[in-house]
């Protein structure tokens, strides 16, 4: 599989009290990689470091085929950033700036632009400073999309957004990946918004890389058992036990990754009950993985 | 892609740069202003013109830095995040904007050589003076290139090389009031600012003589 | 006795209340500016006035006098320190110019004082007790007020010498403020002079600086240092004073139909008339009838510079002393060389001031281009931009 950005053992510091150490990401082509993770835990610079605005202290980037930051200008020709804050001129109208964004771009479609300006409602006489969060967010948007890139990297797209306009852009956002088969790499921290649409999820925490997986796999196979009798000390488990809480009397709480049904029988075999199997949603396994995190820390 | 650099730059830079345009179109025609006849004393036109001469270095100072702030101010309210995201590298990104600084500062310039031109023209000066528009122009133009540079590197930079370039001055400085305290004779400013202003240095165009009317 | 601080008072008060209500009187802004105009030198006047009497009045509270050679200084007591120290040195400067004619200073003093608690401090030099007073701000630096002191010592000197020296040049002579400044006038002076003595003289005829000078003068002046272009020149610069009744028609055939003889008839009728005097830019009466001199103060203060170098120490005692010889004999004696070579070496000197040219070297050109690039790439490889 090949992989539109990937990075190896990469470190960066900002300050005293930030650093991202040994981040390995492989985002496949074609899909759409959710970057999860709590705020500060180091998604915007992981993002910033792959479109090459920052320079790592040590590791490896590849974008697209292009090393980083040596080659970045070719690969952000193929990249469509949208970032966390409004980065746009806010002297220029909409008009002024899709003609300015154009200019750059040589893969520009304007019609495909026009298209998206009438879609999105947007008015091309209105200045940037006049235009109201939704409207910047959708622009921003519409920018990217427009230059028809490879790969998107979108920066907490819809944070601060009403449900109807976030709506929008994830439908803009979904017709252009399902017609170009581009990779979408997106972080956000509203996880049922990533839920619904990634195919692929990475969580961040602390400037680590916690967990990279499939959703499915990431959705499916996290789930809280109840367990009595479960001797103290286990030996090798077929899944991964991210959690284990003691109740009261014998009972306890496991939170467990990679379940699967036959696996029940490993309980018989350690003389432990298996009393119930809890499915857990997206935000629940992802707080439960970062607290396994923190904890092996 | 130059010409939509050129078009947000003038963009930005236009309302501030307005006011200083006039002004420097007014330089001359205020320069020459009672210069009606050629009954005057030559050795007044010529003090006249003398008094007149340090505002043309001025508004090159003034246009120069305007024109850089401008240039910078819109990026730098973004953290220069678009700039750095284009798909270009970052030393042609820069290029574009200065030789984008540079072309609008050719207005004012070009706005004084006709002030100069219009002054001289409808000036009747005593014999044994000549008029220099095209000269005053000219360096005018070089004087407004080179401090528009200077501010564009600098506001270009990094805050830290700013913050290291701000606390070399203020050391040289402070060392020079110390100096003067204890009693010492020793000039650091005058050798840096002999540099800085005789040939071959940096603003040695500043400080010519800035003669609309000359012998 | 009458308080003179309090008679200035009164008096710009009461210049004051005549102004106030002039303004209130008016019954235009046309009548008013008028009033205004007719009533602010007065209330200039009255102010400068106060200020000097109390000026005098603070003097003559803590007064300190310095003897410095020959130079005498009046002081308030707390300006001693600075005031002590700029006399000692500006007094062997002094005497290294003038020699033995610094004497002549004995008969004058200058009074430094302070107008407000010590902040500023003036020299002073038109009158306040028989004394030479002025208003002039020297500052808090000794070194300004002992460039200050050797000025008027050399204003002083040549007051003080004879009549013949005053009207060569009359006015003031200043020799200790920056040379190279008066050189720079004098150069224009003689590239600007429509007289064809400054003509010849720019191109190295020594005798035409002379008469340029006004060292040597004989003839008409209007045929000796004019030509054709000159004096029509010159018609031109008394323009309007000269284009009226009963000389219009010869102001028009001079100006406009180039005509050298009615040029030469209107200035010589004015020369006759007194007119030219009176309408004289400069206001200096020339060596040469009433004509302005072809070269002015600036040329002939430098022309005595260089002669005081030339003879040292003893160049201005020769100067005076020789008052009945004609002055190209004074100066050739005050320089101790021939009139020649002093004449030649002022001229050197002129043309060294030369001003450096309008026209933007190539080099400077370059360099400004050189170092702009230079720090645009500076800019493009900023740590920002990598």
């Amino acid at each position: 599989m090949s992989h539109a950005i990937e990075t190896t053992g990469l470190l960066y510091q900002a300050g005293k009290n930030f650093e991202l150490r040994d981040l390995s990401l492989q985002v496949p082509e074609g899909s759409i990689y959710g970057f999860l993770g709590p705020n500060g835990s180091g998604k915007t610079t992981s993002i910033r470091l792959c479109l090459g605005l920052l320079q790592p202290k040590a590791g490896r980037i590849t974008v697209l085929g292009h090393e980083i930051p040596r080659e970045s200008p070719r690969a952000l020709g193929r990249i469509g950033y949208v970032p966390e804050r409004p980065h746009l001129y806010q002297s220029l109208t909409v008009d002024e700036s899709l003609r300015y964004h154009s200019a750059f771009y040589p893969t520009w479609e304007g019609k495909f632009a026009d298209e998206l300006v009438g879609r999105f409602g947007l008015d091309r006489s209105r200045g940037l400073s006049r235009l109201s969060k939704g409207e910047m967010g959708k622009l921003m948007i519409l920018l990217a999309l427009a230059q028809r890139p490879d790969l998107l990297v979108l920066d907490e797209p819809t944070d601060g957004l009403d449900p109807v306009v976030r709506r929008e852009v994830l439908s803009a956002l979904l017709d252009y990946v399902s017609e170009r088969s581009a990779t979408v790499f997106i972080s956000s921290h509203l996880i049922h918004e990533l839920e619904r649409i990634c195919d692929w999820v990475g969580v961040m925490d602390r400037g680590r890389l916690v967990a990279e997986l499939p959703m499915q796999s990431f959705k499916n196979g996290i789930k809280r058992l109840r367990v009595t009798k479960a001797p103290s000390l286990l030996g090798d488990t077929p899944f991964v036990l991210l959690a284990r809480e003691y109740l009261e009397g014998a009972a306890e709480t496991w939170v467990v990754r990679g379940w699967q049904a036959p696996m029940a029988q490993y309980f018989d075999g350690v003389g432990a009950d298996l009393r119930e199997i809890v499915d857990l949603d997206l935000e629940e396994g992802f707080v439960e993985l970062l607290r396994t995190a923190r904890q092996a820390t | 892609m130059f010409q939509v650099i050129l078009f947000t730059q003038w963009k930005w830079s236009r309302a501030a740069l307005v006011f200083p345009a006039v002004l420097v179109f007014a330089l001359p025609i205020l320069t020459v202003r009672g210069f009606g006849d050629a009954t005057m004393d030559p050795l007044t036109v010529i003090s006249t013109a003398q008094s007149w001469g340090p505002s043309y270095p001025i508004m090159a100072i003034v246009l120069g830095i305007i024109m850089a702030v401008a240039t910078w101010s819109s990026d730098r309210n973004g953290k220069h995040t678009y700039a750095l995201s284009l798909p270009l590298p970052r030393w042609h990104y820069v290029l574009l904007r200065f030789g984008a600084g540079a072309l609008l500062l050719a207005g004012p310039a070009l706005l004084l050589w006709i002030g100069a031109l219009v002054a001289t023209s409808s000036a009747s000066l005593p014999p044994g003076l000549r008029v220099y528009p095209t000269a005053l122009a000219l360096r005018f133009t070089l004087a407004t290139l080179i401090m528009y540079a200077v501010s564009f590197a600098l506001a270009a930079g990094s805050s830290r090389v700013v913050r290291t370039i701000l606390l070399t001055l203020g050391f040289v400085v402070l060392a020079q009031i110390l100096l003067s305290l204890l009693g010492s004779e020793f000039d650091l400013i005058g050798p840096l600012g002999n540099w800085l202003f005789d040939w071959p240095g940096p603003l040695e165009i500043l400080s010519g003589r800035w003669m609309l009317i000359d012998v | 006795m009458c308080d003179p601080a309090q008679a200035v008072r009164r008096f710009g008060g009461f210049a004051f209340l005549v102004l106030t209500a002039a303004v209130l009187g008016a019954q235009s802004a046309a009548e008013f500016r008028a009033r205004a105009e007719a009533l602010l030198p007065s209330y200039l006047e009255a102010t400068h006035r106060m200020r000097v009497a109390d000026h005098l009045r603070a003097l003559a509270e803590s007064p300190e006098t310095l003897q410095v050679g020959h130079l005498t200084v009046l002081t308030a007591h707390a300006l001693r320190p600075v005031v002590e120290p700029a006399a000692l040195q500006a007094w062997p400067v002094i005497e290294e110019r003038f020699g033995s004619t610094s004497l002549l200073l004995e008969q004058r003093a200058v009074i430094v004082f302070t107008p407000d608690s010590g902040k500023s401090y003036s020299a002073v030099q038109a009158a306040g007790g028989g004394r030479p007073v002025t208003s002039q701000d020297l500052g808090s630096d000794p070194k300004a007020i002992a460039a200050a002191l050797v000025r008027f010592a050399s204003l002083n000197i040549w007051e003080l010498s004879d009549s013949a020296l005053r009207s060569w040049l009359p006015g003031a002579l200043e020799l200790t403020s920056d040379l190279g400044q008066q050189r720079e006038w004098a150069y224009y002076n003689l590239v600007t002079s429509p007289t064809t003595a400054a003509g010849s003289c720019l191109i190295g005829n020594l005798g035409a600086c002379e008469e340029a000078l006004g060292i040597v003068t004989s003839g008409n002046p209007l045929t000796r240092l004019y030509d054709a272009s000159g004096r029509r020149a010159l018609v031109h610069r008394f323009g309007a004073s000269l284009n009226r009744r009963p000389l219009q028609l010869l102001y028009y055939n001079c100006v406009s139909e180039n005509s050298d003889a009615a040029c030469h008839e209107i200035l010589q009728s004015a020369l006759d008339t007194g007119f030219i005097r009176k309408w004289h830019l400069e206001d200096v009466p020339g060596l040469v009838g009433e004509l302005p001199p072809p070269l002015g103060s600036s040329a002939r203060s430098t022309l005595l510079a260089v002669m005081a170098d030339l003879g040292g120490r003893g160049a201005w005692s020769r100067l005076v002393e020789a008052a009945e010889l004609p002055l190209e004999r004074r100066l050739a004696s005050g320089a101790g060389v021939p009139i020649d070579s002093l004449v030649s070496a002022w001229r050197s000197g002129i043309l060294r001031a030369r001003p450096s040219p309008v026209a933007l070297p190539r080099r400077t050109a370059w360099a400004t281009l050189f170092w702009a690039t230079g720090i645009c790439v500076l800019g493009m490889r900023s740590s920002r931009w990598r």
